[in-house]
């Protein structure tokens, strides 16, 4: 009687660390699935991360140029003032990189000019034209000109009638050619 | 009999235990891919903070240089009149660059996708993307504002420079490199009137914007600032031609 009630009390034990260990074994699997799932996004994160670290390097270093350049006309500035010499020189050339910014000079470089014409099935409206220059600027162009009309942030693109657009003010018609500065390279897709 | 059932337990204690270890295995292999990636995901999210902080820490110098220099230039040119007059010209042209922060009159346009899936005459919609905000949308009505004198505009507090572009990104739109969603407030500095006038007469782009049911509206401010563009102008392709 008393060896049978101690076997029971065993197998009782028994069953019961299987149970712990079942359950054990279930919430593990449990944390393995999530796991698993949690790697997937990381994944995922891991190349917009390094994307994201290279727009930031190159918006620093665009940065830290512009900063170089700052201080090394400031210096110029204060030993011109300094030893009363003139400073107009200076401020011309300042003033010519403005205006180059700005869009007020003639400028050269490297780029693609394309030509664009009319044909029979399509007739080349502004949606066109604003949506290549979009395009263009998302490729990295550093200047624009439609017609030898300078597209710069302020300019406008309309259709008045057909046949006739306005490009910041002038009329220009087809056939349109676009004119780009940047890496040529970079506009082959 | 006991026995038997005492050896039938223990086999499949053992057997749960197998299956328990080759389990925990498995876990801890994949919990040491979890955490390695992770460790890798940090120093890359910690090198993306650096990076960001180094450009923050390079920017805030570089407008307290621009302002030295602007400074330092009005001193050197106060003797020449001639000099003085393009320095103006300078500080004028940085303005038009989008590098200064500007106030004045004009107009607030807010678009905004609708998710009622109605059109404004209460009609269901045949195609939902033409409820939404597209990056086209914002190109034309950048490009109507342009048409209308616009002297300065801005996007979500993005400003619209020569070089800015703006493009679908899936869900979002991005301009100068920033991720932006609706709803869009595109603010613009010119005569109020004007832009109203243009903007939302029958058959212009916002008409059909709103009869598309996209929520439009406009805003006629006496005073509007159109922030600065937060980043850098710089060419590197582009020489002056003598």
């Amino acid at each position: 009687m008393k060896k049978e009630s101690k076997n029971a009390i065993i197998i009782n034990v028994i069953i019961s660390a299987m149970c712990i260990i079942l359950f054990a074994v279930m919430f593990m699997q449990f944390k393995t699935v999530e796991e698993t799932d949690i790697t997937a996004i990381e994944n995922m994160r891991e190349t917009e991360l390094r994307t994201a670290i290279s727009e930031w390097k190159g918006k620093y270093e665009e940065a830290e140029e512009q900063l170089q350049t700052n201080k090394k006309s400031i210096t110029e500035y204060l030993e011109t003032i300094e030893n009363s010499g003139t400073t107009s020189s200076l401020i011309d050339k300042d003033l010519e990189e403005s205006n180059m910014k700005l869009g007020k000079a003639n400028i050269y470089g490297e780029g693609i000019e394309l030509t664009l014409s009319n044909t029979d099935s399509h007739v080349i409206d502004t949606y066109d034209l604003i949506d290549l220059v979009n395009e263009l600027r998302y490729a990295g162009a550093e200047a624009i000109s439609i017609n030898d009309v300078r597209v710069l942030s302020y300019t406008s693109i309309s259709q008045p009638q057909d046949g006739l657009t306005i490009i910041g003010e002038q009329r220009v018609t087809a056939p349109f050619v676009v004119k780009a500065i940047r890496k040529p390279n970079i506009f082959i897709k | 009999m006991h026995k038997k059932h005492i050896a039938i337990t223990l086999g499949i204690m053992c057997f749960a235990l197998t299956i328990a270890t080759v389990i925990q295995f498995r876990t801890v292999d994949n919990t040491n891919k979890t955490v390695s990636s992770s460790l890798k995901e940090n120093a890359l999210r910690d090198e993306v903070l650096r990076w960001k902080e180094k450009y923050d820490n390079t920017y805030l110098e570089l407008a307290e240089s621009a302002k030295t220099l602007e400074e330092v230039r009005k001193q050197a040119t106060q003797n020449d009149t001639t000099s003085m007059a393009k320095q103006q010209e300078i500080t004028q042209n940085n303005m038009l660059l989008g590098l200064t922060e500007v106030t004045g009159p004009g107009i607030e346009i807010t678009l905004a996708d609708n998710n009622t899936g109605l059109t404004s005459e209460g009609n269901e919609v045949l195609d939902i993307s033409s409820q939404l905000v597209h990056n086209d949308d914002l190109i034309q009505v950048i490009n109507e504002l342009n048409n209308a004198q616009a002297e300065a505009i801005s996007v979500n507090g993005q400003r619209v420079i020569q070089t800015s572009s703006i493009t679908c990104e899936g869900n979002v739109i991005k301009i100068n490199g920033q991720k932006i969603t609706s709803p869009f407030t595109i603010k613009a500095i010119g005569s109020p009137g004007l832009f109203s006038g243009s903007l939302n007469r029958i058959g212009g782009y916002l008409y059909f914007m709103k009869k598309d049911g996209v929520y439009v509206e406009t805003k006629q401010l006496d005073n509007i600032t159109v922030e600065a563009y937060n980043g850098v102008i710089s060419y590197k392709y582009i020489k002056i031609k003598e």
